[in-house]
């Protein structure tokens, strides 16, 4: 099994990946940080 | 309970419309709701762990409060099984891994997983009650155990409370 760290960051354009806490909205990108393989 | 109108006029009721009740400000108690939602793409036999943060990139909860997650729902297409878990990382062991003192595996082996199921093409739950205080951090994980490539979507309801100071350290036990 291959394991992947993914965090969100703010993105300079509108994505598919949303917050928002009802005063203001946010467009995050995805990155991976991190990845290995479970021996 | 109604307010008496001094003047009445005809073919009005007796009564004001005004209300008695204290209008209830949108945060109550200093209660934020936040909404995430995000869809990717999970190849097969893959765990992707995902680090939830705000507009600014911060992780959740923020200073000074601690998140519950109330509503989480993930979802795929009909023949998709999902296994999902929502985590609970302490402040310490993201600093620590951050720090490059420990794996990513290390972090993941440390922290606990406060829900977890398996279904095929939707999983939707309540957390009745999980405080998360910072600095804390909240991920979600979905593995992939087919063997093609999944694309799933998923929404997080949560709510941003006051810190809960007496509740610190008993969320995750040592």
């Amino acid at each position: 099994m291959k394991r992947k760290l993914v965090i969100f960051r703010p993105a300079k354009q509108r994505t598919s990946s949303v917050v928002s806490d009802g005063e203001r909205v946010g467009y995050l990108e995805k990155v991976v940080v991190d990845e290995e393989t479970e021996a | 309970m109604p307010v008496p109108v001094v003047a009445r006029r005809a073919g009005r009721p007796d009564y004001s419309v005004t209300s008695t009740f204290a209008i209830t400000p949108p945060r109550p108690s200093g209660i934020w709701t936040i909404y995430f939602s995000d869809q990717d793409d999970i190849d097969a036999g893959h765990e992707k762990f995902y680090v939830v943060t705000d507009w600014d990139g911060n992780t959740l909860p923020r200073a000074g409060r601690s998140l519950r997650v109330r509503n989480f729902i993930v979802s795929g297409d009909a023949d998709t099984l999902l296994w999902v878990a929502l985590i609970h990382v302490k402040g310490e062991d993201w600093q620590a891994y951050q720090r490059g003192e420990i794996s990513f595996d290390e972090l993941i082996n440390r922290s606990g997983p406060f829900f977890r199921d398996k279904s095929y093409q939707r999983i939707c739950t309540d957390i009745l009650f999980y405080p998360i205080n910072y600095p804390d951090v909240l991920l979600y994980a979905i593995y992939n155990p087919s063997n093609q490539q999944r694309r799933v979507s998923v929404t997080l309801k949560m709510e941003e409370h006051p810190y809960y100071a007496g509740l610190l350290g008993i969320a995750v036990s040592e």
